[in-house]
């Protein structure tokens, strides 16, 4: 300190270089000292590096838009829990009257067969279909109900097929020529905390249909007063 | 010394205390099959409920209040009476399995599916069930007193009898109401 306090630019610069390897020095052999020491500095090295590596290989770039897999129309489908055939849609507000909330125009109305083929009955999951594309009042469907006498399905008996129609409420009046349908596969696992029952996990997008608009089943048609 | 021995001591007693607990449970709890065979046309008694079924018959169509309901299976429909023998309660459940395996609840679309029943009261009704369309031949019905979960994870009593069905009613089939029984009647 003495010296660079008199001494010139030079000799300051050459004493902060001398004292920083120094530093570094002391601090390898610090480390070097013991086994615990080496491994905690390596972790250290590690996670300092390992952003380099990542960005080295690509890592960060942005990742294209994920296309997803497009299905035909009445093609059938393993959901998990169900198999799906996706068939038509109807925008109407003369079915379900009743029961159409008091925000909304119309009902968004997607008609499947749904089949469980395992051997117990399971509740139908309202997470298999989604409709995003039309703004719906909720995200999952309001209500199923079977088409060809409007009773509500809630339990799906093993290897029974149903026609079902699942309904949104619709805040407006889209005058859509087709509704694009998401299918998300509905997976059982077991309860970690109750062994023995079965949870329904939702997994990611599976894939869309294109399904055009056309007319309401009469079987779902109110009667009028 | 004495520390130590103290010590081996207290974790000795809990190991004796584990060791004589199991021992008395696996005696007093029950185990194995509690199930109580019945057949058709006879009071059964399952846990806190008596029960009679009377029959058991098969529909392509059932009558919802004039709606015909239809399916792409069968309609099973079981006519049975039921009591308790000491609180009042809901009906006990029913479950069908056929041939295969295939284990079925009754109907979240029948149009009848429990009624109260109360002690030495009998109330019959009947229930219906949608089975596949193979399902048919070879049933085993069930009568759980407790929901199906319990009763199939803990040794409880259930009920167990086994219907040969073959026969379609081409009918539309009207499920009769729950109605209240005199005394002696089933």
């Amino acid at each position: 300190m003495a010296r660079s306090a008199d001494g010139g630019r030079y000799c300051g610069a050459m004493s902060s270089r001398r004292s920083v390897r120094t530093a570094l020095r002391r601090a390898w052999v610090w480390i070097g000292a013991g086994r615990w020491r080496q491994i905690g500095a390596g972790v250290v090295a590690g996670v300092l590096l390992a952003p380099v590596a990542i960005a080295a290989v690509g890592g960060f770039a942005t990742a294209d838009d994920v296309q997803a897999q497009r299905y035909a129309v009445g093609q059938r489908l393993d959901l998990g829990q169900v198999e799906v055939e996706v068939r038509s849609t109807f925008l109407s507000a003369e079915v379900q009257t009743h029961a159409l909330p008091e925000e909304a125009s119309a009902w968004l109305g997607v008609v499947v067969e749904v089949v469980n083929r395992g051997d117990e009955e399971v509740i139908l999951s309202r997470d298999l279909l989604r409709v995003p594309g039309l703004d719906p009042l909720q995200e999952h469907p309001r209500t199923t109900v079977v088409v060809s006498d409007e009773s509500f399905l809630v339990t799906l008996s093993p290897d029974v097929p149903h026609e079902v129609a699942m309904l949104w409420p619709l805040a407006g009046s889209p005058a859509a020529q087709s509704v694009e349908v998401e299918l998300y596969p509905v997976l059982a696992q077991e309860s970690m905390l109750d062994p023995g029952s079965i949870l329904w996990q939702v997994e990611p997008l599976l894939g869309v249909v294109e399904v055009p608009v056309t007319d309401v089943p009469p079987t779902l048609v109110d009667e009028e007063d | 010394m004495r520390p130590r021995l103290s010590l081996l001591l207290g974790v000795l007693l809990v190991l004796a205390a584990g060791v004589g607990v199991n021992a008395l449970t696996d005696r007093t709890e029950p185990s194995g099959s509690v199930s109580t065979r019945f057949a058709l046309g006879e009071d059964v008694r399952i846990g806190e409920f008596q029960v009679h079924v009377h029959d058991v018959r098969a529909a392509q169509t059932l009558d919802d209040d004039g709606v015909p309901l239809q399916t792409s299976g069968i309609w099973v429909i079981v006519d049975y009476s039921a009591a308790t023998t000491r609180e009042p309660a809901y009906s006990p459940n029913l479950g069908l399995r056929d041939s295969e395996g295939r284990t079925y609840s009754i109907s979240s679309r029948s149009p009848v599916s429990d009624w109260r029943v109360a002690p030495d009261t009998w109330t019959r009704g009947e229930v219906a069930f949608e089975v596949a369309a193979d399902a048919l031949g070879d049933l085993t019905l069930y009568v759980w007193a407790y929901p199906r979960t319990v009763a199939e994870d803990v040794p409880v009593g259930y009920g167990v009898t086994t219907i040969s069905l073959e026969e379609i009613s081409a009918d539309r089939v009207i499920l009769d109401e729950p109605e209240l029984l005199g005394e002696g009647e089933r």
